[in-house]
């Protein structure tokens, strides 16, 4: 609403910078002012109208309160004085532009160089004869006198009326019509780029319909980009007889469209309802505008509503393009909506707003169309006409016209489905609903769980041939996208019922273009886009389940799904039609749409798989798992799983222990289905270990590579609690060590499981994993809070020492169930968690920020998925993880994770959370269990680092998108989890052999090392395995105990190759001498004055002495820095 | 990133010697160990006595206490090598008893206190300036690092089970006897008062005592609390007396409102009250006992200037004619 008066007032400052060329910048007030004159033409004289040499001085002072009531004027009369420049430009009055001899159609040579004629002429020959006459008259229509123009876009649609006499008998046939206008609209052009008030003179298809095309114009200077004046052509009124054009009339004919010469005998030609539709449209612009001025007076919220409205459509990606929900339609349901008294003129914006989402949430246009008539005509088509003709039916007021002709019933079903889901995002008061609305945007890349792309439409030529299209394409004016893109959609949406909530398609679009080109052809649409929304129960079914074989719909499903159809004996005795897809791991079950897709479009419409970009699972190359390509590692998760519950069974039902053990709880990320790499069964190799049979143990050898990593599976186990706990930390611990003594010697007895007790847990060696047993007695971590004071008081006091007990005792443990039930909800958020964590990892954060924080963050995407919903496949998930940390306002915002829906009191969250975000970490997560302290994000990470996280983020997304929006490169998505590297001042690196996790790296190695173990999961009686020792933890371990106030050390722990050191620059000031920190540094001289700086020669040696073996080379980037 | 310009190789702050000390001879650049005879004021610091003590700054992470005392075994015998985090921890190191327990290991860049058997080794290590770098790990004294060490470690870290059982045994038994002798020698002084009359009260005995935690004092205190208001007397003054009184005899008011007041929107706000006419029916106390500004928050908007001068009128009076 607020831009329309700017735009306005700068539209004729151009209009006057152009008339005195030679006064250059003039104050948008005063030029506003003066054309305020030029309006009125009665009261300002003709003097006014010769633009008079203006001093400087006089050109800036203030508006006269004469020129300010004029300006008002021009306001009230004429809306604009860009109306002025119509009138006084191209309008009957001034009459500037010569009539033309007429012509015949196809002879073009009067059109100079520089204009082409914006039409596609296929076939080019046609009858009838063209002649210039200026318009009849010029009108401003559309949004911009309703005021609902809204930003970036401010169009004012000008309708250009064409004279009676350039028309002729039949001109209703053949594309006659709509060739005249685009002549008509030619000429126009060629006089308008001669004028030097115009940035730009351009054509353009309207709403990308290649038959209507339209001719733009913007002013000239600063304000090109933000307004632009369409100009329509269209008939005299009474031109055309409406009962030519009804939906049942022909008005193609098909010997003129194959281009033969006689008509085939008795053939009856079809009728052509797009085709009428397009010459109706032009012939009620005038009415529609009264119409819709008319609801809109003395309804101050409908401007609002509408603006709302066209935010929401934008927000959707819904308002552009051929068959778009356009805001001119939105407009009309509105004014539908007060005609049936849904609205009233009493209502504000909002609720304008909310009574359309839920008329369209609750109607379906394709089944019940909507009529805008007042008073039935008996003579005028019925719904049901319109409904034979289009798949969506919204009838103007004239009761011709069909607004939604274009639109797709798929894409009206989107509509729909955005609709119902704002109507739930509305009632729900735990959302922002303003926020989530209208402020964040819905690319189809993040809305939809699988999106595919039609990389040639060209091939759509061979569908529609395919597929008989010949009447739709003679009715479509020959443009096959439109034509096939309804049938192939109810294709995919038949095919994947069942499976997909929403089968949608990206619209057509075409750009603009300058007059002097060619008008682009069908196939400069682009790629096409299509996105699948899955309903998460039955996306990865196997088996799509036909009728009986004896059954008449048989013959139906067979010839739907072709030979991959078949017989099948069914469980209940029945034999039905059924087609199986084949599909082994979870990874490949969430491809079955894929298959489907490529087959039906394969099998139906002649669209080979080549041209066919499916963009499903393309990320998930980064968490396959092993040398096998087929899986991502779900199963693996399933077996950890089902192995911890058989061992958590016998540690319940172990005899001989002095307490019971009164729970078992996994806290291994592996156990709530979000660990990156799953373990994975392991049996060593004995030759490449050091064997120490006395110890039942294997060492590392050193000249070996270094063992495959075995990661220990940490699972708590609580004790009962009871009088015979001593209570005393000491001796708790002492106890503890006990009992894992006696757990590994019971479970060895009892079990004939090989364990290895410590003093802090012991290590069980079952079904091939190794599971790290933690005892823990519930009020330990109270006695390590007590304090007693000096007057002999008990106090209770949070140690560091008590709050990472409670951590790992209590709150992890919790953390693991609750997101294990919604892995159970969500079959995909493990996964989509493990492609977020390995992106921070890959991105070298990993040891900057907690596995949990991750896991949460993830967590949220699915507990609160609004405005989409809850992701149904990984590729979906991360990149909306990725915009969360982009765009999240972490300042000033805790982000609430209602896990179990535990949560009610968010605004008391929100208000604590305001009155103390200082001393709160910078990223806060709130949890039902843990509201005030957010212990997932205490440490870590710190401001740096979390603005490092979120550029990256928004950088990785930006490149992800742009990959998976390109379908004709070579996707390389990987690209975003290879770290930039030249940000670092050091880098070490690695000597492969060493890494035990090389095979995790991004970029699979080419060359593997034998890491001395062999899958399996049966073996009992083994020498126990090297767990949890990696080298480079151990070299990272060191190098940060040693130079952490000097440096910042960055690493991929999933098999990177090198470590990235960051030198603080704060420690690198020289510094005065002080004996507490003069850890690595040297005193030398500066300036003759005593002083600290880092030993940086040394260092780097250090980095080689402390990694011996392990380091290949330290590559000192000093082009930063100098030593 | 600040570059040394002209560097002096070896520069030390008054009072330090400065020594250049490598980790093998193929390594280029020295580290700077500072080095000092080690001064303590009292004389308290029995561990590094004065005089034999050299106070060593900045040794590497690589460099172990034998190395150094390997470093430093040229200037004379050496008696005891005490590393640590930061100076001045070395008095209050408790001998390590456990092989399991309590083991924390000291990382990164330390300090160290080197003790030898006599003076003349502290000279002698200042004077070791003037020599080349000295090399910590040397052909016939490696020391470990990287892969080797973290083998090394990895295979220390592994427990042997019946030692680990013996020391938990024996910790336990001794704990068990201090816990006993503590309880026998508490129920020995069960109701016995000490020399100065005083009975220590536990919660073992007859009459069990309070624990003595926070918690427990907190609960006293709320207890004390309730009790001191419940006591506190109410109708003490003439003056509340007679308010109590009067309150009890006009427990409402009546108060004139204009009926635009009580017009359709604001009659929907002042529903809880009834309506007689044009009068409002308010609480008497509800803002006899405020300010007139209470009304307002009753009505639940702001009343228009006319009743509120009324309003505040009636309350003068009233005042008054008590």
């Amino acid at each position: 609403g607020g831009s329309a008066p700017r735009g306005r007032s700068g539209s004729s400052r151009a209009v006057f910078s152009s008339q005195g060329s030679a006064q250059g910048r003039e104050s948008p007030a005063r030029g506003a002012a003066r054309g305020g004159k030029r309006a009125a033409p009665a009261g300002a004289g003709a003097g006014a109208l010769q633009p008079a040499k203006l001093s400087r001085a006089e050109l800036y002072k203030p508006p006269t309160s004469e020129e300010l009531s004029q300006l008002k004027e021009t306001e009230d009369l004429f809306h604009s004085s860009l109306l002025r420049l119509q009138v006084s430009r191209g309008g009957p009055g001034s009459r500037r532009w010569p009539r033309s001899a007429p012509l015949r159609l196809t002879d073009q040579a009067w059109l100079p160089k520089g204009v082409k004629v914006p039409f596609l002429q296929v076939p080019f020959s046609v009858k009838g004869r063209f002649r210039f006459v200026p318009p009849t008259e010029l009108k401003v229509v559309g949004s911009y006198l309703l005021g609902t123009c809204i930003k970036p876009e401010i169009n004012v649609d000008v309708a250009v009326t064409m004279p009676r006499e350039i028309f002729q008998d039949k001109d209703n046939l053949n594309q006659r019509y709509h060739r005249k206008r685009a002549l008509y609209l030619a000429h126009i052009a060629q006089h308008f780029s001669k004028e030097k008030l115009f940035g730009s003179v351009k054509f353009a298809y309207m709403n990308s319909n290649h038959l209507k095309p339209i001719l733009l114009l913007r002013p000239q200077g600063k304000d090109e980009k933000m307004v632009t004046v369409r100009l329509h052509a269209c008939p005299a009124p009474g031109l055309f007889k409406p009962i030519r054009f009804y939906p049942s009339k022909n008005n193609v004919r098909t010997a003129w469209f194959m281009e033969q010469s006689t008509p085939k005998e008795g053939a009856t030609e079809p009728p052509t309802p797009h085709y009428n539709n397009s010459i109706l449209c032009d012939t009620v612009l005038l009415s529609h505008l009264q119409f819709l001025s008319s609801a809109a007076t003395d309804f101050p919220g409908m401007k609002d509503g509408l603006a709302l409205l066209k935010v929401w459509l934008n927000q959707r990606q819904l308002s552009k393009g051929l068959g778009s929900f356009s805001g001119f339609l939105a407009s009309m349901l509105v004014a539908y909506l007060l005609m049936k008294r849904k609205i009233v003129k009493m209502m504000s914006g909002y609720q304008v707003l909310r009574s359309t989402l839920q008329f369209l949430a609750t109607t379906d246009l394709s089944v019940t169309g909507i009529s805008l008539v007042k008073d039935a005509d008996a003579s005028l088509p019925v719904l049901d006409d319109f409904h034979q003709a289009f798949e969506v039916v919204f009838v103007d007021p004239s009761g011709l016209v069909n607004l939604c002709a274009d639109m797709t019933a798929s894409k009206y079903h989107q509509v729909q489905f955005e609709a119902k889901r704002s109507m739930e995002i509305l009632d729900d008061r735990m959302v922002d609903g303003f926020q989530v609305l209208l402020m964040t945007a819905k690319p189809m890349l993040r809305a939809f769980d699988h999106v595919f792309h039609l990389k040639h439409v060209s091939k759509l030529q061979g569908a529609c041939k395919k597929m008989q299209l010949l009447n739709e394409l003679m009715d479509r004016g020959g443009n096959y996208v439109a034509a096939a893109l309804p049938f192939i959609v109810s294709l995919l949406a038949r095919g994947l019922a069942g499976r997909a909530l929403l089968v949608a398609h990206s619209l057509p679009e075409i750009p603009e273009w300058p007059i002097d080109a060619e008008p682009p052809k069908h196939k400069d649409v682009g790629p096409l886009m299509f996105g699948l929304l899955f309903v998460p129960e039955f996306a990865a079914s196997l088996l799509e389940k036909g009728p009986q074989a004896d059954h008449p719909e048989a013959l139906d499903f067979r010839t739907f799904w072709g030979e991959k159809s078949e017989l099948r004996r069914f469980q209940d005795g029945s034999i039905c039609e059924a087609v199986v897809w084949e599909a082994d791991t979870v990874y490949q079950k969430r491809l079955i749409p894929e298959q489907i897709v490529k087959h039906l479009l394969k099998l139906h419409a002649d669209i080979p798989e080549s041209s066919i970009c499916y963009m499903g699972a393309l990320l998930e190359s980064v968490i396959r798992t092993g040398q096998e390509v087929s899986g991502t590692g779900e199963e693996a998760m399933v077996s950890v799983v089902c192995s911890y519950d058989d061992l958590s069974r016998k540690l319940w039902n172990l005899k001989g222990l002095p307490l019971t053990v009164t729970a078992v709880q996994g806290v291994h990320p592996a156990l709530r289905y979000t660990d990156v790499f799953p373990p994975i069964p392991m049996k060593p190799i004995y030759s490449s270990y050091n064997r120490i049979r006395t110890k039942h143990l294997l060492l590392p050898l050193e000249e070996k590579p270094c063992p495959a990593y075995i990661a220990p599976l940490k699972i708590v186990c609580h004790m009962e609690g009871s009088g015979q706990w001593p209570q005393d930390k000491g001796a708790i611990k002492r106890i503890k060590a006990a009992f894992h003594l006696q757990l590994a010697e019971l479970l060895q007895q009892q079990h004939q499981l090989v364990c290895r007790p410590a003093v802090t847990h012991t290590d069980v060696y079952k079904d091939g994993y190794v599971f790290r047993l933690q005892v823990a007695y519930h009020r330990e971590t109270l006695i390590l809070k007590e304090v007693v004071t000096p007057e002999g008081m008990l106090k209770y006091q949070d140690t560091e020492e008590s709050r990472q007990l409670e951590l790992e005792t209590l709150h992890l443990p919790y953390l693991t169930s609750s997101l294990h039930g919604l892995q159970q909800q969500h079959p995909v958020f493990g996964s989509t968690c493990r492609l977020a964590k390995r992106w921070v990892s890959a991105q070298l954060l990993s040891n900057n920020i907690s596995e949990e924080c991750v896991d949460l963050l993830v967590a949220f995407l699915f507990l609160h998925p609004a405005p989409f919903t809850p992701p149904s496949s990984p590729q979906v998930g991360f990149l909306r993880f990725l915009d969360l940390l982009a765009t999240f306002d972490w300042k000033n915002n805790p982000l609430i994770v209602n896990l179990n829906a535990g949560l009610t009191g968010e605004q008391a969250i929100k208000n604590r959370f305001v009155a103390a975000r200082s001393r709160l970490p910078v990223m806060f997560i709130a949890t039902p269990k843990d509201q005030w302290s957010s212990m997932w994000t205490q440490e870590q990470p710190s401001a740096q680092i979390l603005q490092r996280l979120l550029m990256l983020a928004s950088e990785s997304l930006r490149a992800v998108e742009e990959q998976l929006m390109d379908p004709l490169n070579s996707q390389d998505v990987k690209m975003v989890f290879r770290p930039p590297l030249e940000f670092y001042d050091v880098l070490i690196h690695l000597n492969p052999t060493q890494i035990p996790r090389h095979l995790e790296s991004v970029d699979r190695p080419l060359k593997s090392f034998s890491r001395g173990v062999v899958k399996n999961s049966t073996s009992v009686k083994i020498l126990f395995p090297v767990v949890d020792y990696d080298p480079v933890q151990c070299y990272l371990q060191e190098l940060r105990d040693a130079f952490s106030d000097l440096a910042l050390f960055f690493y991929d722990k999933h098999g990177g190759e090198v470590i990235a050191v960051l030198w603080k620059p704060l420690s690198f000031q020289p510094q005065p001498f002080k004996v507490s920190s003069m850890k690595g540094r040297m005193v030398t001289t500066l300036n003759s004055e005593l002083v600290c700086v880092p030993n940086v020669e040394a260092i780097l040696e250090d980095f080689e002495v402390l990694g011996e073996g392990l380091v290949k080379s330290v590559e000192a980037r000093t082009e930063k820095w100098t030593i | 990133m600040a570059a040394a310009g002209e560097r002096v190789a070896g520069a030390a702050p008054a009072g330090y010697t400065a020594l250049a000390v490598k980790f093998g001879a193929r390594q280029r650049s020295p580290h700077y160990l500072l080095v000092k005879e080690h001064q303590v004021r009292e004389g308290a610091d029995t561990a590094h006595p004065p005089r034999r003590t050299l106070f060593v700054l900045n040794v590497p992470p690589y460099c172990s206490p034998d190395a150094l005392s390997g470093l430093f075994a040229r200037c004379g015998r050496v008696q005891s090598v005490d590393i640590c985090d930061k100076p001045g921890t070395g008095e209050k190191k408790e001998k390590l008893t456990s092989k399991f327990f309590n083991r924390k290991t000291v990382t990164g860049f330390q300090v160290a206190y080197v003790v030898f058997r006599k003076r003349a080794g502290v000279q002698a290590a200042k004077a070791l300036s003037q020599e080349g770098p000295l090399l910590i790990s040397t052909e016939s004294h490696p020391v470990k690092t990287g892969i080797s060490k973290w083998i090394a470690s990895y295979a220390a870290s592994v427990v042997d089970r019946e030692e680990l059982k013996a020391e938990v045994d024996a910790y336990m038994q001794d704990y068990d006897k201090k816990i006993a002798e503590e309880e026998a020698k508490a129920a020995k002084e069960e109701g016995v008062p000490d020399e100065e009359g005083w009975v220590k009260v536990t919660r073992k005995g007859r009459k069990p005592g309070l624990p003595r935690t926070e918690a427990a004092n907190l609960r006293v205190l709320e207890r004390e609390k309730q009790k001191k208001a419940r006591k506190e007397l109410l109708n003490f003054y003439a003056w509340q007396h007679r308010e109590t009184k009067r309150e009890r005899e006009c427990p409402t008011l009546l108060l004139p409102l204009p009926l635009s007041l009580v017009s359709h929107t604001v009659a929907q706000r002042v529903r809880p009250f009834s309506f007689s006419g044009g009068y409002v029916q308010l609480p008497g106390n509800s803002w006899l006992g405020g300010s007139v500004n209470s009304l307002d928050s009753s009505l639940g908007g702001p009343l228009p200037p006319p009743v509120l001068a009324r309003a505040a009128g009636i309350f003068c009076r009233r005042v008054c004619k008590s």
